[in-house]
């Protein structure tokens, strides 16, 4: 195997590698980087068996072969060779790297214990960047981390020719994105590591939109972005009910400025520390007043300027890391508050941004 | 032999032996990741020689690389211990978690373990908040649904079935009511309610579209009067949307039409009907309507609508029988939180007898309690019977003979001019000799003066027709029923 690269390239191919590269691999040969070569073409992949990458590299291919190296050697060792070509050779289960008065060699790994990419056939979707960057930006700061619940760890996707929806939620918050598609949509359980990685490969390669290959049998998803290829699997299990648990009704509405809501809450929460977070509202017709349990350390007392309440007076109280997350995507709008009572769903939506909310459950204060 | 699938424990022991085997042979970390990772899930004895194993994988690498490598192994391996000739098959797909087990080993004590899994306090960052997906949440979440459905669809949700009091005048319509809403559109289509004011029809109307909202909360329904009926479809020309009008009662899967007495007549709007009422029924769809008399009495009603109306099932419901009007009082009273005794409500009861009235009593009653803080005794009931009852009298005592003459023509669908006429048209002498029979019974006119009233008849003519409907209102049941119609509507 022999071939000549110029050393931008292939960096860049690296580095988009190196997200899925484990760091503490079970079998020591996925932390390498598996460098294929043919007639016309240089590909490079990585895999930790959930999350696999394929990315082509222009190069000047002499001779074609198949070699696996360690991954994050192999990227320290081009990031620090100087501008220019690189020419690269195997020879004897060792691999050769030339540069600028530069020679380095590396040690291959066994190829054949690389463990190789599942074939995905599928329905083709498509899906815009500017949705998966709504995604990253309205859903996943929602979605659990706790893997004991792997459904709530996926994005749910609904995909249709005309609709696009996605729901994330970790059991206390919800987020929801997008119109409702026709109740024959796909409907897919993303993880959201794949989400994350998807948003950073589109806007690295600086692409409008994505394709999706969906294998149901297989429970894989295979997303083309640009020429790199990622592939995933999907979750599998019922996604929770989360229609029914928004709000329909409400007793009690405010509306106010999210930016002063976000700003007040976090001065709130600098208190909050040893009360578990747990920040109270009380919304009456003379306004919004803001407090925090009284512990050792203080408490604090703020109000809202900014706030219309229309309704029944009540008392909720809610865990501020819910609403801090969650305020920031409604900056420098008015948000609505809808609520009914106190241990109730509480649903967040703003009437500029009509195809997000939010619904949070409130605390049960004792 | 029969083929045998072996039960997860089995199942498990086999694959312990299996890892035991494999284990010596590969490195720890080729061991645990393409093995411990990809466990046996099922076996299947299909005869004494073929087995068939399954080996579930959590992604489609580990499934593709394990087939790759390890599969003979797995052939060999499986072969030996069971002594069977095994085929191996894999699948992709979540294991079977601890977790898991635990639920379905702890299944019927459901709602504390299930509880208990969900909420999962040790993991969530704020203990005290509660889940959004516990099943209290969802519940109470579905409540309000429903009831802001029911809100926009103009239901009362306090007309249940609950809060109907059942007895041998109502039993049938309650009956039918309850299997209509249990099994919208496949038991009896349509459901014709048919009674006098108060018995009870737009309870029970309410209560199946209740019933059927709790059942499936999503459910198209569509409920009003006549009346309002009749002025949709007017707008609806007016504003040129008939089609708009069309699409959403044609899109319904619930209608209901109260009172439809009031379409008789009106030739657009049963026309309308009658398209709407046959795209309906053609899609099993559920139709209800209620009427004060049966369809055969409805009159100018076309033949077409009367006939699909007595295709369904037709139900009379009756005046209140003494005990059932008690059982309303308490029934009413209790919704109300009121504690009234059984003695009390007998007393109501025996004077009071249509349900609306004892709905106004009810209210009366709850007002003395709340606003003048006084008890419920004898005493009040008392009062309250007797401020209500010469109410009625008197209103019947101002009822001038035009409204008599009035209501006559507009229950018959005729003209007052008509009446007062000199007219022999069939229906027309039917209606005048009515309007005559209850000036003299209701307002005790002179017969001269009734004369009058009708293009100056003799009073030996008004005698006649007085008579005449005496005798007849004796023998014919049709005429009863109209005739007390009439006058209910003459003291409304």
């Amino acid at each position: 195997m022999q071939f000549s690269v110029s050393k931008k390239y292939f960096l860049s191919a690296l580095q988009k590698l190196q997200r899925v590269l484990p760091t503490k691999p079970q079998l020591p040969v996925l932390a390498a980087v598996h460098i294929s070569v043919n007639q016309d073409a240089l590909l490079l992949t990585a895999t930790d068996l959930y999350l696999g990458m394929q990315v082509p590299v222009q190069a000047n291919i002499v001779a074609s072969g198949t070699i696996v190296v360690p991954g994050k050697l192999l990227l320290s060792t081009i990031a620090s060779f100087p501008e220019g070509e690189i020419i690269v050779e195997e020879k004897n289960g060792a691999l050769s790297l030339v540069s600028t008065a530069t020679k380095v060699t590396l040690q291959t790994l066994a190829i054949d214990e690389y463990p190789e990419f599942p074939e995905v056939t599928g329905e083709k979707t498509i899906l815009a960047t500017s949705d998966l960057l709504a995604v990253e930006q309205y859903i996943l700061p929602s979605v659990s981390k706790d893997v004991t619940r792997p459904v709530l760890t996926a994005v749910q996707l609904e995909l249709s020719t005309t609709a696009f929806r996605a729901v994330g939620t970790d059991g206390f918050r919800l987020s929801v994105f997008g119109m409702p598609p026709e109740p024959e949509a796909k409907k897919l359980l993303v993880p959201a590591r794949t989400i994350s990685e998807y948003v950073r490969l589109a806007q690295s390669e600086d692409v409008s939109q994505i394709e999706l290959l969906i294998s149901n049998e297989l429970q894989q998803i295979l997303a083309h972005i640009g020429d790199s290829v990622i592939f995933s699997r999907l979750v599998e299990g019922e996604y929770p009910p989360f229609e029914q648990i928004i709000p329909s009704d409400a007793t009690t509405t405010v509306l106010c400025d999210a930016d002063e809501l976000l700003e007040q809450i976090r001065r709130a929460h600098v208190l909050t520390s040893a009360s578990s977070h747990i920040v109270q509202f009380s919304f009456s017709e003379v306004g919004v007043e803001i407090t925090t349990p009284t512990t050792t350390e203080g408490s604090f007392v703020g109000s809202l300027t900014s706030a219309k309440v229309t309704g029944n007076a009540l008392v909720v109280a809610f865990n501020a890391l819910y609403l801090l997350d969650m305020l920031k995507q409604f900056s420098s709008l008015e948000v609505q508050l809808s609520m009914t009572e106190p241990l109730k769903p509480v649903l967040f939506r703003s009437i500029e941004l009509p195809s997000f909310l939010y619904v949070v459950m409130p605390f049960r204060v004792v | 032999m029969e083929s045998k699938i072996l039960s997860p424990e089995e199942v498990s022991r086999v694959w312990q032996q299996c890892c035991a085997q494999l284990k010596t042979e590969l490195s720890s970390a080729v061991f645990n990741t393409w093995i411990v990772a990809n466990p046996l899930t099922s076996l299947e004895y299909i005869d004494t020689q073929h087995a068939q194993a399954t080996i579930t994988s959590p992604t489609a690498f580990h499934s593709t690389n394990v087939k790759k490598n390890f599969h003979s192994k797995f052939i060999q391996s499986l072969s030996d211990l069971t002594k069977h000739q095994v085929e191996v098959v894999y699948f992709i797909g979540s294991l079977p978690t601890v977790s898991k087990e635990e639920k379905r080993i702890h299944a019927p004590d459901k709602n504390q373990t299930f509880n208990s899994l969900l909420t999962r306090p040790e993991y969530s960052p704020s203990p005290r908040v509660e889940e959004l997906f516990s099943p209290a949440t969802l519940e109470t979440a579905s409540i309000d649904r429903r009831l802001l459905r029911s809100k926009q669809i103009g239901l009362r949700p306090d007309f249940t079935f609950e809060t109907f009091a059942v007895s041998t005048s109502n039993e049938m319509a309650h009956a039918a009511a309850t299997a209509v809403s249990n099994q919208p559109g496949s038991s009896y289509n349509p459901l014709f309610l048919y009674g006098g004011v108060g018995v009870g029809k737009t309870h029970l109307m309410h209560a199946i579209a209740n019933n059927i909202l709790r059942a499936n909360p999503q459910s198209q329904m569509i409920y009003c009067t006549g009346e309002e009926f009749t002025n949709e479809i007017v707008q609806a020309i007016q504003t040129k949307r008939a089609s708009q009008f069309k699409d959403r009662y044609r899109s319904a899967q619930v209608l209901l039409i109260d009172d439809i007495q009031f379409i008789a007549g009106k030739n657009a709007v049963q026309e309308e009907f009658f398209h709407t009422f046959n795209a309906l029924t053609k899609k099993n769809c559920q139709v209800v309507l209620t009427s004060d008399r049966p369809p055969q009495e409805i009159r100018l009603l076309e033949d077409r609508l009367r006939s699909r109306f007595e295709a369904g099932l037709m139900i009379d419901i009756q005046e209140p029988s003494f005990e059932l009007r008690t059982a309303i009082i308490l029934l009413k009273s209790q919704a109300q939180n009121l504690a009234i005794t059984i003695d009390l409500a007998k007393r109501i009861a025996e004077t009071v007898d249509s349900a609306r009235r004892i709905e106004g009593i009810i209210t009366l009653l709850r007002s003395a309690v709340e606003l003048q803080g006084r008890e419920i005794n004898e005493e009040l009931i008392e009062q309250l019977i007797s401020n209500s009852q010469p109410l009625e009298q008197r209103l019947s005592q101002r009822t001038s003979p035009s409204e008599i003459i009035k209501t006559v023509a507009t229950h018959f669908s005729v003209k007052q001019i008509a009446i007062k006429g000199k007219s022999r048209v069939k229906n027309l002498v039917t209606a005048r000799h009515i309007a005559m029979y209850l000036l003299k019974q209701e307002l005790s006119l002179p017969l001269i003066e009734i004369g009058r009233w009708f293009a100056n008849r003799d009073h030996t003519s008004v005698l006649h027709a007085v008579k005449k409907i005496e005798k007849e209102v004796l023998l014919d049941q049709q005429l009863q029923r109209e005739i007390a119609f009439i006058r209910k509507s003459l003291q409304a």
